[in-house]
């Protein structure tokens, strides 16, 4: 999956000490994996992920996300899995290096890390792209950049990703996830948002065989509306749609629908 | 205020993790599935395991004290027209041998068939889950055993063997037996089946059961023993040998 998940739950706008802030979002896609009409297994997701972020000072922002997932795979000769539960943990850290005082923090940088804690309970006789969660310790870090000065919000981030193996000896490989967002806001209360959200990664391992179906980079065009029903109230609503698609093997992804909510207590 | 932020943020970690952890369930729904085995078989009576003696049609007795044969792979098939599927008269192709492909379609299982075993025991060789469709013919090969072969036997290295079989024959006429050993590790060409109807999987028919049939008592056909060293002798031994696999 491509995107910074961090953009949303710590905000497009710099944040005060001590606000806590609530996620909720829902996320559709479709995943197609292998030869069509021979070998190819389709899977059909849909995920509630709840959020928590948290402004420690200035610098510091945590967040910790939770996803609910729903996932369906289809196989070739009419075999069909399904399987609803909780996935791993996301936990996450964005610490600013550096704000730009003289100019009322226009422009903001620093980096980002974190972990996804393998907190799924596996299913037996479920195939690993069924589960919920791949089991998996899975740390991170990165780079982030923003810029303010409204109507105009850019951000920027690039973050690695290395997992450590998982369930039945499955092991994703590493990647590069990125994100390149503009965001204009027609009002206090209405914005859109583009962004490109590319993903290069290396081809997952089951048994320290590489998965011929899978790697490769993937580049989605995001479009979004963002808009505030209440000043402690945001909700949004987009699309990724895939537009790079160098995917090794057999692989496609399709459009993925995207619907959150954000709660500023 | 920091207080109440704390107490927001247990309840939610609790609520989650009470949630999530709680409600894990999964269905799994079966898809199509192809069982293959294999059974020894001889074409006049049925023979209980152990030595199994029966002549050939120039009227030689045969007696096979142990025999194994590698079967390498079994593939479906949807298109039978090419001329695969003619009946074969000539001789081998020598193929590479690479492991063999598990494919949806492809049974990539290589299987030490022990030929001495009941006559129409079943042995199961796997399964395939193949996609739906009309399946017209089946393709076995048979190559030489590596390491993830199953059934492998304790008394016979079958490693890098296709066949090897340990038996005697008595010549027409007389009546003193005569031993032989046949070690082959050549490649003969697929053994391409017509089904006599085609196999049709679909979301209603999703499960088929396809036996092949070694009809051992054949393979002695027209071949000269005192010539078993030769290459033409045991090509011609390979090829009854192919023949022999029957579909039932």
């Amino acid at each position: 999956m491509v995107g910074d998940p961090t953009l949303t739950l710590m905000g497009t706008e710099k944040s005060f000490i001590g606000r806590l802030r609530f996620s909720a979002d829902y996320l559709s896609r479709i995943e197609k994996m292998g030869l069509e009409g021979f070998n190819q297994v389709k899977l059909t997701e849909q995920r509630v992920t709840f959020g928590v972020g948290y402004a420690w000072d200035e610098k510091l922002n945590l967040s910790m996300r939770l996803p609910i997932v729903r996932k369906q795979l289809q196989f070739v000769n009419l075999a069909e899995q399904t399987h609803t539960g909780m996935g791993d943990l996301e936990l996450s850290a964005k610490w600013t290096l550096f704000s730009d005082d003289q100019h009322q923090h226009r422009h903001l940088w620093g980096i980002v890390g974190g972990a996804r804690i393998p907190t799924t309970i596996k299913i037996n006789n479920l195939d690993i792209d069924g589960q919920s969660g791949t089991g998996a310790f899975v740390p991170n870090v990165g780079l982030w950049y923003g810029f303010y000065e409204y109507p105009y919000f850019l951000y920027a981030s690039s973050v690695y990703h290395y997992a450590f193996e998982g369930f039945d000896k499955f092991k994703a490989g590493d990647a590069v996830v990125s994100t390149l967002a503009g965001q204009f806001a027609l009002d206090h209360s209405f914005a859109i948002q583009l962004a490109l959200e590319t993903s290069w990664s290396q081809q997952n391992k089951m048994n320290s065989q590489a998965d011929p179906d899978s790697g490769g980079t993937l580049g989605f065009l995001s479009p979004k509306l963002i808009y505030s029903i209440t000043p402690d109230i945001l909700v949004n609503l987009g699309v990724q749609i895939p537009v790079i698609k160098k995917l090794k093997g057999h692989h496609q992804e399709d459009t993925t629908l995207q619907f959150g909510v954000v709660y500023d207590f | 205020m920091i207080f109440n932020k704390a107490l927001i943020l247990l309840i939610f970690i609790s609520t989650l993790t009470a949630c999530g952890g709680g409600g894990s369930s999964g269905t799994i729904q079966e898809g199509i599935t192809v069982t293959f085995s294999a059974t020894p078989y001889a074409s006049t009576q049925k023979m209980l395991a152990g030595n199994k003696t029966f002549k050939t049609t120039e009227g030689m007795q045969i007696t096979l004290k142990k025999a194994y044969l590698v079967m390498w792979s079994e593939k479906l098939e949807t298109d039978c027209s090419s001329s695969n599927f003619v009946q074969w008269f000539d001789w081998l192709i020598p193929q590479a041998v690479a492991h063999a492909q598990a494919t949806p379609t492809q049974l990539g299982v290589p299987n030490v068939i022990d030929i001495l075993s009941e006559d129409a025991n079943l042995l199961k060789l796997g399964e395939i889950y193949p996609p739906p469709a009309t399946y017209c013919g089946i393709t076995a090969e048979l190559m030489k055993a590596d390491s993830d072969a199953q059934y492998l036997p304790k008394d016979i290295n079958m490693l890098n063997r296709v066949l090897y079989v340990e038996g005697e024959y008595i010549p027409i006429g007389k009546t003193e037996a005569v031993s032989f050993v046949i070690d082959l590790a050549k490649t003969p060409r697929p053994r391409n089946l017509k089904l006599p109807t085609s196999l049709i999987l679909s979301s209603t028919n999703r499960t088929a059961h396809i036996n092949f049939q070694i009809q051992y008592d054949r393979w002695f056909d027209g071949i000269d023993f005192n010539a078993l060293s030769e290459e033409s002798q045991k090509d011609f031994l390979l090829n009854n040998v192919t023949n022999s696999l029957k579909y039932r």
